[in-house]
């Protein structure tokens, strides 16, 4: 009896008892059972977190100002914003020249796509630098639902909505691996799919070996499926390699947007299919 | 009663400066993984358990974890730290300063590899994408790590 009391209150015993008890938690996955208990305290921490956020991001603007000289900190800001609004449009321009020439053939034409917006900020995100999710400061009272798209100035794609709550949303970036959209070369058409690489930059895979993909061309989003709206922006080719079993080619696609810093986002409400 | 309130908020503002403050930076300091570090050399293990569980379950609602994950996590960790510190009389002092790095080294390393696999679904093939950029992490947890170490020491018997 003696002995048996000793079993259970020794330390062994205690972290076994808190494994097995966690553990299971976590492999029943009742995740949507504790999603209420989730909601309410996000909800009662969301404005400690915009507080908390905001001097983060000042802290790191006076980091960012001793890290370079003032002028050239201001010239490269505008730079990059300018950059980013280019890529965006170029992306577009080219897609639209396509659509032109292929749209001149067809009566009853459709307007392109339209979004409704609803602008959003960063409050958390992945703590782990793996640049898996970013939460942002609205939810379900604003209109946002799951599998909505969050993109970055002037249609660049950032991510989807992955859950909600109240008053915010988990986002999951499409850096993150279980992120897959239909993607293609601006330039030859070469289709693929796009999948995240944990904050390592992006794949498109899947690229049939007879089609072409160059260093340097534009990706974009296909529209395959009808869930992502042709056109979106999602980076540029950095390196093309067949697969390991030589069926497919494989290219690296790097993001223009700077997913450490980010901090405002739009999710499409609505788009035109 | 006091001070379990205070100790409960403390883990939930380590938390958000976590997720909200710190990440906005490329690398940042594990916070809560280094604080129950430090608290399990300091007070023990046995003290500090029921904490490590709450920071833990915080860290798994504020994370969108799905609940145990952190827990585990943490009470692993902590149970290594409690395990490796008594063999090694960890103490503020010549060689145990070196013993320390190396606890907080291996807590990093296994805390990334683990927090990786829960959410790549176990895909063992990614672990070395979960370490890359590890070495910054370590050098930041282990000035983090004597920031609460000191700290820990001068509040005292709080647990």
């Amino acid at each position: 009896m003696k002995y048996r009391s000793y079993i259970f209150s020794s330390k062994l015993a205690k972290v076994v008892f808190i494994l097995a008890v966690f553990g299971l938690l976590f492999f029943l996955n009742p995740y949507n059972f504790f999603n209420p208990v989730r909601a309410v305290f996000l909800w009662t921490i969301t404005p400690i977190q915009k507080i908390t956020c905001s001097v983060a991001y000042k802290v790191y603007a006076v980091k960012d100002f001793f890290a370079s000289v003032w002028e050239l900190k201001q010239e490269n800001n505008r730079l990059i914003k300018e950059n980013l609004e280019l890529l965006s449009k170029n992306a577009k321009l080219s897609d639209m020249e396509k659509e032109n020439i292929f749209l001149r053939e067809q009566v009853n034409l459709l307007p392109r796509e339209k979004y409704t917006l609803i602008a959003t900020t960063i409050i958390s995100r992945d703590p782990y630098n793996l640049e898996n999710w970013v939460e942002i400061d609205k939810g379900e009272k604003d209109g946002v639902q799951k599998e909505m798209l969050v993109i970055v100035s002037n249609g660049i794609l950032l991510g989807k909505v992955a859950e909600t709550n109240y008053s915010t949303s988990k986002i999951i970036l499409i850096t993150n691996p279980d992120s897959i959209v239909n993607a293609l070369d601006i330039k030859t058409d070469a289709k693929g799919v796009l999948k995240g690489q944990y904050g390592l930059g992006l794949v498109l895979d899947m690229i049939l070996p007879t089609e072409t993909v160059n260093v340097g061309d534009e990706v974009i989003s296909s529209g395959l499926g009808g869930l992502v709206p042709r056109g979106l922006l999602i980076g540029k080719v950095q390196e093309v390699k067949m697969s390991q079993d030589k069926l497919f080619q494989r290219a690296i696609v790097v993001s223009p947007v700077n997913f450490s810093n980010l901090r405002q986002l739009f999710v499409i409400k609505e788009f035109n299919r | 009663m006091k001070n379990k309130f205070l100790l409960f908020f403390l883990i939930v503002f380590l938390a958000i400066i976590q997720g909200s403050g710190m990440a906005v930076f490329k690398h940042s300091p594990n916070l809560l993984l280094v604080s129950v570090i430090a608290a399990t050399v300091i007070f023990g293990f046995m003290n500090v358990l029921g904490w490590v569980v709450v920071a833990g379950i915080v860290c798994d609602l504020l994370f969108f974890y799905a609940i145990g994950v952190n827990v585990v996590i943490l009470v692993l960790s902590a149970y290594g730290t409690s395990f490796f510190s008594k063999r090694f009389h960890i103490e503020n002092r010549g060689l145990s300063i070196l013993s320390m790095i190396l606890l907080i080294l291996l807590s990093t390393v296994f805390f990334r590899i683990l927090s990786g696999l829960a959410d790549s679904h176990y895909v063992l093939s990614q672990i070395p994408l979960f370490l890359k950029g590890i070495q910054y992490d370590i050098i930041l947890n282990c000035g983090a790590f004597f920031v609460f170490f000191y700290f820990f020491r001068k509040i005292g018997a709080i647990f």
